[in-house]
């Protein structure tokens, strides 16, 4: 029989056990913490910027005597006792607060984390001020600033979702918006908040933050493409304006080429094959200038190996064959003087203004030269846009948060999204009110044709399921008609073949 | 049992116990991080799955992962071909250049410490600085078509060359592990005896006799564990194509582990991406196992 002793052993082991055993607990999150539940009421001011009025503006006409004397006959002329009232309709600005009641009563603290690729030191430092000024309105709330480069987002992404270690917001590329809407992996945006949307954003950027006729997020940064051009080497080459047509380019490209034993040492043209978005993007928007499409959107059917797309295949080859093009050029190229015209977006407005080593004011903008097929130049646009995740717990938090950080700061103001935007990156905003707000440094010459690109001629990037898979097939496929390993036809055909089987797949799927 | 004996036992039992609790932490970090991920991945790679969808739903395929690789994927063929072409040149031409340089920079030559610090010194720099660097070093501008042009010879396209890309890639990738190599073989040269090259010297042996029949042999170790670490290590090249050229021009520099990560990263196959990945695991295991019989039969 044996018998228990209470010894000093026996109950320093208890004792260790218990500390084990509440450690265990609180490690698989059984420890309940108990809080005294403050219920607040969070009351936001939203300043509304303009409001359109009508007034009545009465003009009352005073009676007036005129005393005429005729020789000695007076008469007297009275004029029409007529009150005229004249209605006209006047813009006022109303400079009005409007108190909106959050929807939101939160308890006592709300943590919220946010992702994004803006990692740069600057950029954290700018954010994080932007996070201090919300937590400051919103004492309730707090936010973590989590950030990986550009290249890691998609991954960062699926991966914590999968392990269910994610943040409540993203910002991401709206290019993945097939992969996270059909499988409610992202929050769809709340009707409340897409009424604002649709008054107050750009239609492109809308229609970029969109898939299926559903919004997915805020939209933030807009990009279109435009031709951007080395004023110096136009004027050295006697070229007074940039082309509006294909021809007009490959003339230009041919004149402003210079070669040295059959290197070329100023190349025309830029075609920068490395990058899948940088070399698409602009492809794209020829395809379209030359009256192409991309994708049916009623069938789902690509529409790449039609004569316009084969038109615009054929005009890189033809760039390529005049010799006005060196594959081995990269953008960094265009910015030290040796390329004379590429097809680039507003974002790269940021490193040319300080890295151009002609100068800022020898960067010219001109439009997509339009196709034999097509009438005028169209731009592509594509949008980052800033998100909720389905699971998070903190949904209404969430979108307070976003609609904060994209609403302006003040009447005639830009939003904290809008002013980080375009003072760190030189991007501009998506917001309307943004771009007026922020009109004076959005103005200057670069800017002012891409703001009129996003407003008025740009259109989304095309997205579909498997959308990411088939602009790779489109590159490689393009890389080898450009290579010469492979004709313009053929090599669209295989586009089509392959394209469409995983459109199918991604749709069944 | 005697009462000594059962004593015995009981302490040798306890041991055994107090053994295993002092390997748990270890042992439960391994199967957490080593195992698991590993037998994860084999049943991911007999599903569809795009990482977005709960792991609940994930869609069953069976083999067709690895029937669509080795049969239908034209990619992922040519990106075993290039990964194949890169082994070779990687280990073959690094293994022999470091040894080269190894040889040098043990004898005794003035500022041997300089001139193995100046070896090393690219290995120990981050593969982005060695990408940003080479490809200016490449670009039709960059210093290598300067010295080219000095000799009369054409400006190159490098990178930009469908036959050229591969070759270049092998060129940085074998500039960036050669310290790492020479370190090894220098420390294998150092623990042969002096005596033995000595005595050889004392018996008439040359240069090229005393290295192939002391050095060589006594040197095979350290040849062993480099070939294989470096065949290892050149089957999953990731980063300098993934850096310098994304695998362009038109799939030239594409290799396995690259497409393995496109697959799974931008295109959300994580099945497929995890066959490659079992795939490469298999190919990887034949040929270590293929050097280490080598290796012993020659002993």
């Amino acid at each position: 029989m044996s018998r228990k002793h209470l010894t000093r052993r026996r109950i320093i082991k208890a004792g260790a056990l218990g500390v084990v055993a509440t450690a265990a607990r609180a490690g698989c999150g059984e420890t309940q913490v108990v809080t005294e539940t403050k219920v607040q009421e969070i009351i936001k001011e939203v300043p509304v910027e303009k409001v359109v009025t009508q007034e009545v503006v009465k003009e009352v006409v005073v009676e007036k005597e005129v005393v005429v004397e005729v020789e000695k006959e007076k008469v007297v002329e009275v004029e029409v006792e007529t009150e005229r009232v004249v209605t006209q309709t006047v813009e006022v600005e109303v400079e009005k607060v409007v108190t909106v009641q959050s929807r939101v009563s939160r308890a006592e603290a709300v943590n919220l984390s946010v992702l994004t690729h803006w990692g740069s030191e600057q950029s954290v430092a700018l954010w994080h001020d932007i996070l201090d000024e919300y937590e400051a309105a919103v004492p309730n709330a707090r936010i973590e600033y989590q950030t990986v480069p550009g290249s890691q987002m998609l991954t960062r992404i699926t991966t914590g979702h999968a392990a269910g270690n994610f943040p409540d917001m993203y910002h991401y590329y709206n290019l993945w918006t097939p992969d996270f809407a059909p499988t409610g992996f992202m929050a769809e945006v709340p009707t409340e908040i897409k009424s604002v949307i649709d008054e107050n954003w750009a239609q492109s950027a809308i229609d970029g933050a969109s898939y299926r006729g559903k919004l997915w997020g805020y939209p933030t940064e807009s990009n279109a493409y435009l031709t951007l051009y080395n004023k110096r080497i136009f004027d050295e080459a006697g070229v007074d304006e940039p082309p509006t047509t294909w021809d007009e380019m490959l003339e230009t490209a041919a004149r402003t080429t210079k070669s040295s034993n059959g290197a070329i040492e100023q190349a025309g043209y830029l075609w920068f094959m490395a990058s899948t978005s940088a070399f698409i993007h602009p492809w794209i928007s020829y395809l379209w200038s030359n009256g192409g499409e991309y994708l049916d959107p009623g069938t789902l059917k690509l529409r790449l190996n039609e004569p316009p797309a084969v038109e615009t295949a054929q005009m890189g080859v033809d760039m390529i064959e005049q010799g006005s093009v060196d594959l081995a050029f990269r953008p960094p190229d265009f910015m030290s003087g040796n390329v004379a015209m590429f097809v680039g977006a507003n974002w790269r407005g940021g490193p040319l203004r300080t890295g151009f080593a002609d100068g800022f004011e020898n960067v010219g903008v001109g439009p997509i030269p339009a196709g034999p097929s097509g009438t005028a130049g169209v731009s592509l646009a594509y949008n980052w846009l800033w998100g909720v995740d389905s699971l998070t717990k903190n949904s209404d938090a969430s979108w307070d948060f976003l609609e904060w950080v994209n609403s302006p700061r003040g009447p005639g103001q830009a939003s904290p999204q809008g002013e980080f935007m375009s003072t760190r990156f030189n991007i501009i905003p998506s917001r309307l009110s943004d771009q007026e707000a922020l009109a004076e440094r959005l103005s200057d010459d670069f800017f002012r044709p891409f703001i009129q690109a996003i407003q008025e001629g740009s259109r989304p990037q095309p997205i579909m399921p498997g959308v990411s898979e088939v602009t790779d097939i489109l590159h490689k496929q393009l890389q080898a008609v450009y290579f010469g390993e492979s004709e313009p036809q053929a090599a669209l055909d295989k586009v089509v073949e392959d394209g469409n089987a995983i459109i199918e797949e991604r749709m069944q799927a | 049992m005697l009462l000594g004996d059962r004593l015995k036992v009981r302490y040798a039992q306890r041991h055994v116990v107090t053994g295993y609790l002092f390997v748990a932490p270890a042992l439960a970090f391994l199967l957490l991080f080593g195992v698991f991920p590993i037998v994860f991945a084999f049943g991911i790679s007999l599903h569809n799955w795009n990482m977005v969808t709960p792991v609940s739903e994930m869609r069953f395929a069976g083999a067709d992962n690895y029937s669509h690789l080795i049969l239908d994927d034209s990619l992922f063929r040519k990106s075993l071909g290039n990964t194949f072409v890169f082994t070779a040149a990687n280990v073959l031409i690094g293994l022999g250049l470091a040894l080269s340089v190894a040889l040098l920079v043990n004898t005794r030559v003035k500022g041997r410490t300089f001139w193995r610090v100046v070896y090393f010194l690219p290995y120990v720099t981050s593969s982005v600085a060695v990408a940003i660097v080479w490809e200016n070093l490449y670009h039709p501008f960059g210093l290598l078509n300067r010295l080219l042009s000095l000799g009369g010879i054409p400006s190159q396209r490098f990178l930009a060359s469908v036959d050229q890309a591969l070759p270049s890639i092998i060129g940085v990738s074998i500039w960036h592990g050669m310290g790492y190599l020479v370190i090894i073989f220098v420390a294998g040269l150092q623990n042969i005896p002096l005596e033995y090259y000595e005595a050889a010297k004392v018996d008439g042996a040359g240069d090229w006799s005393r290295f192939r029949h002391i050095t060589m042999p006594l040197l095979k170790p350290t040849l062993f564990f480099v070939a294989v670490v470096s065949t290892i290590g050149s089957l999953q090249i990731f980063d300098l194509p993934f850096l310098i050229t994304e695998g362009g021009p038109i799939d030239a520099t594409e290799t396995v582990v690259l497409y393995l990560y496109d697959t799974a990263f931008t295109f959300a196959r994580m099945g497929r991406a995890s066959a490659m990945s079992f795939i490469l695991f298999v190919i990887i295991l034949v040929l270590t196992i293929i050097q280490i019989r080598l290796f012993r039969e020659r002993e």
